[in-house]
């Protein structure tokens, strides 16, 4: 009885190794057929709700892109307002200062002596002597400005000035015009040149200021005005934080965060390339958010300027347009807030000719003159032997004159 | 009693000799190779190599039975790379080794089902174009193109994870969270989904480097 | 002999009245003899191969530790909307303890050759006398035709 128990068990442990796998049967996969195409994206039913709202493109579109159609515009209203000579103020206020040298303090010293001799020669002998000294300095940081780069303000006056050059203006250079002004001139004051010059060989004058700015990505903004020389009339200001083109972007920021939308007390402003470009990287595409190239920046600049003076010259035009009775009578003279004449005196001259006043003074101005009496100065006399001015005849020495140090 | 013998012998050597023709069921020679498909010798309670493996597998055989993804009517060009693949979890881990492996398997997988964008080789490409068109080099043989390819969808995802260890006994048990997403890149609409989650617990972390 | 078997026959009779066993009840005896094992592909044209194959379309599990504690309860195949082929098995844990398998799939054409590689092994966690659900896609379409499941206990 125990050997069959024993055969079975050695049976057993030969058939256990076949147990330990086990597998159950399933179906056959189906036979395949081609599914249908799916659509990209399924077409959702239409709703009946408002229409969803339109998106704001306007913002920053295309700003900082060459305005050639403003260039053009202003070219036509150039010419009609008289092509005023226009005289640019790089990063340069016109100050207030009336010298360039100017003093808080001096010191008098007067010697006066007297004596008599006798004797068979009697002489008599006088004499009164007064030495002024005088501590002087020089007039700075205001008219100056902190300086930019050389290659900064090349770049921008390169951009700037293209625009008016490409309007075919009549842009003359401040240097220039001081040296023509002042030559044979040197003991003049130079502000007194320089307001000769500008009085004289230019109408318009352009003042473009830099300033260093913390909130503008550009990390300056800038400011230009247009004066006329001849009345000091502010015919245009151009300030870049209102431009708007500098605005900051009020869209909403997509982030990994989600859309974010800008605070509310955000004051960072500054211009933003308006393709904002993609550049190929090795982790794909990313934006770059530089600000435009200065170059851009001062024609749009420059485009804004054309824009804020080109009312003006086209009113100058209109009002020269019109017939010349408002001269012949001038009872009926036009209201003082009225646009006037942009044109220059003698292009105004030459077509309507004015009743000589030799009283009045030679409106040469840019612009239209207001009742002001304003008197340009002349020219200095070239090459004219400056004089000492006699002395006074008190006792205190006139103030020396200015000297070159 | 004398047959009972003769049976015993006889079945005594049959059960020799089924023994001889039997698999040698014995381990095989030691190596330093591991199956990266199975857990190796070095366990911890991070992201592991099998983990990637059966996620990748697992994301791939998904999104290939999506008929948007994997039957549209245009095969869609897809951008699967670790761009907005995050890794938000404690573990210590190359995002990419997910991101590659998926684009791979699934771009051999898809036989023309679907189109795959290089975005990572983006500055490759835009400086070989750049160079044809100034002419530094011929055009090469292909008809060129108005620009790079772009995407109808893109892998987007998220590593997370939550840690937990008992200080009386240092065991230490990690749960993570995988997160696969397919984003239609005009509408934002997330067009496939796939979650890969798995908790592992330690005596002690191993150190991933 | 006839005396000891009448009480060993009465104390299996005891046992089996001591209580009711919840669900699933796995019958291990069963599930062995539906075991088949069928001659595979010839590896020689025309000649019978001395490997007894695992047949298609099937849940095997090679690895002794489960095999007598795990019950494929079923197996289907279907075809997904891109024409892929999904397959998915049931399995069964009878025993009191929680289990951890991990299976993968090997897809294969119409000839029974690999149609495509072989998925990765994916885990299925069985609760303690639960059903665990394995699921997997293939990756080709009109190319797969049958599959071959392993399933093994994860280490």
């Amino acid at each position: 009885m125990t050997h069959p128990a024993l055969v079975l068990l050695l049976a057993c442990a030969l058939a256990l190794p076949a147990a330990a796998q086990a597998q159950t049967v399933g179906p056959k996969p189906p036979p395949y057929q081609p599914p249908p195409k799916a659509q990209p994206r399924p077409e959702t039913p239409a709703r009946d709700e408002a229409p969803a709202p339109r998106m704001d493109t306007t913002v920053n579109a295309a700003s900082f892109a060459p305005r050639d159609d403003v260039v053009g515009r202003f070219a036509d209203a150039y010419v009609r307002g008289g092509r005023p000579r226009l005289a640019f103020y790089w990063n340069r206020l016109l100050s207030d200062t009336l010298a360039q040298w100017y003093s808080d303090s001096r010191t008098v010293t007067a010697e006066r002596s007297s004596g008599s001799t006798e004797g068979d020669l009697s002489l008599n002998r006088s004499g009164n002597r007064q030495i002024a000294t005088e501590t002087q300095r020089r007039t700075g940081g205001e008219q100056g400005r902190p300086p930019r780069p050389e290659t900064w303000e090349w770049e921008f006056q390169d951009g700037f000035l293209g625009a008016f050059l490409k309007a075919d203006a009549q842009v003359v250079d401040r240097t220039a015009i001081l040296r023509i002004m002042g030559a044979g001139a040197e003991d003049m004051d130079p502000r007194t040149v320089e307001v000769m010059a500008l009085q004289n060989m230019a109408d318009l004058m352009i003042e473009v200021l830099v300033a260093e700015s913390v909130r503008s990505n550009t990390g300056y903004e800038l400011r230009a005005r247009v004066l006329d020389m001849k009345t000091g009339r502010l015919l245009a200001m151009v300030n870049s934080r209102a431009l708007r083109e500098w605005q900051p972007s009020l869209k909403a920021e997509a982030t990994s965060r989600g859309f974010e939308l800008p605070d509310e007390d955000d004051e960072r402003f500054g211009p933003e390339r308006s393709d904002q470009r993609y550049k190929a990287t090795a982790t794909g595409f990313e934006r770059k958010r530089k600000p435009p190239k200065l170059s851009l920046i001062a024609h749009n600049l420059a485009t804004n300027v054309m824009d804020a003076l080109m009312p003006r010259l086209e009113a100058a035009a209109d009002a020269a347009a019109q017939p010349p009775m408002a001269k012949a009578e001038p009872a009926a003279a036009p209201p003082s807030n009225a646009p006037m004449p942009l044109v220059r005196q003698p292009d105004v001259s030459k077509t309507v000719p004015a009743p000589p006043k030799p009283k009045a003074p030679v409106n040469d101005s840019a612009v239209p003159l207001p009742d002001v009496d304003t008197k340009p100065l002349p020219p200095p006399a070239k090459a004219a032997t400056v004089e000492p001015s006699s002395p006074p005849a008190g006792d205190e020495p006139p103030m020396p004159k200015a000297t070159r140090q | 009693m004398h047959r009972v013998r003769l049976g015993l012998v006889v079945l005594a050597t049959a059960a020799t000799l089924s023994a001889c023709q039997r698999v040698d069921n014995t381990p095989g020679s030691p190596t330093v190779y591991v199956d990266p498909a199975t857990s190796g010798p070095v366990k911890g309670v991070g992201i592991e190599s099998q983990d990637i493996v059966s996620m990748t597998d697992q994301m791939m055989r998904d999104m290939l039975s999506q008929p948007r993804l994997a039957n549209a009517a245009t095969p869609p060009s897809i951008i699967i790379d670790s761009e907005y693949f995050h890794n938000e979890s404690s573990s210590r881990l190359n995002k990419n080794s997910i991101t590659d492996r998926l684009r791979v398997g699934l771009n051999r997988a898809a036989a023309g089902r679907m189109q795959f964008v290089g975005r990572h080789y983006a500055d490759m490409v835009a400086k070989e174009r750049d160079l044809k068109r100034q002419g530094t080099v011929d055009r090469a043989t292909l008809p060129a193109t108005q620009a790079q390819k772009g995407g109808d969808y893109r892998l987007g995802g998220r590593i997370t994870s939550l840690d937990s260890r008992d200080p009386k006994t240092g065991m230490m048990q990690r749960y993570n969270q995988i997160v696969f997403e397919m984003v239609d890149l005009e509408t934002a609409e997330i067009v496939w989904s796939g979650i890969y989650e798995f908790a592992k617990a330690a005596q002690d972390d191993i150190i991933y480097r | 002999m006839k005396r000891l078997f009448a009480p060993a026959l009465g104390l299996l009779l005891l046992g089996g009245c001591s209580g009711i066993e919840p669900a699933p009840h796995c019958d291990m005896g069963r599930v062995s003899s539906q075991r088949d094992l069928v001659p595979g592909p010839a590896m020689v044209p025309d000649e019978k191969s001395p490997l007894k194959e695992m047949p298609l379309n099937s849940v095997n599990i090679t690895d002794p530790a489960i095999i007598n504690k795990l019950y494929v309860r079923s197996i289907s195949a279907r075809r997904t909307a891109t024409g892929t082929v999904e397959v998915m098995a049931q399995v069964v844990n009878c025993t009191d303890f929680p289990l951890n398998a991990e299976a993968r799939t090997q897809f294969t054409d119409a000839s029974g050759a690999p149609a495509e590689i072989v998925s990765a092994w994916q885990r299925v966690h069985l609760s303690p006398r639960t059903i665990g659900n394995y699921r997997e896609l293939s990756l080709g379409d009109k190319t797969v035709d049958g599959y071959l499941i392993e399933m093994r206990e994860t280490k």
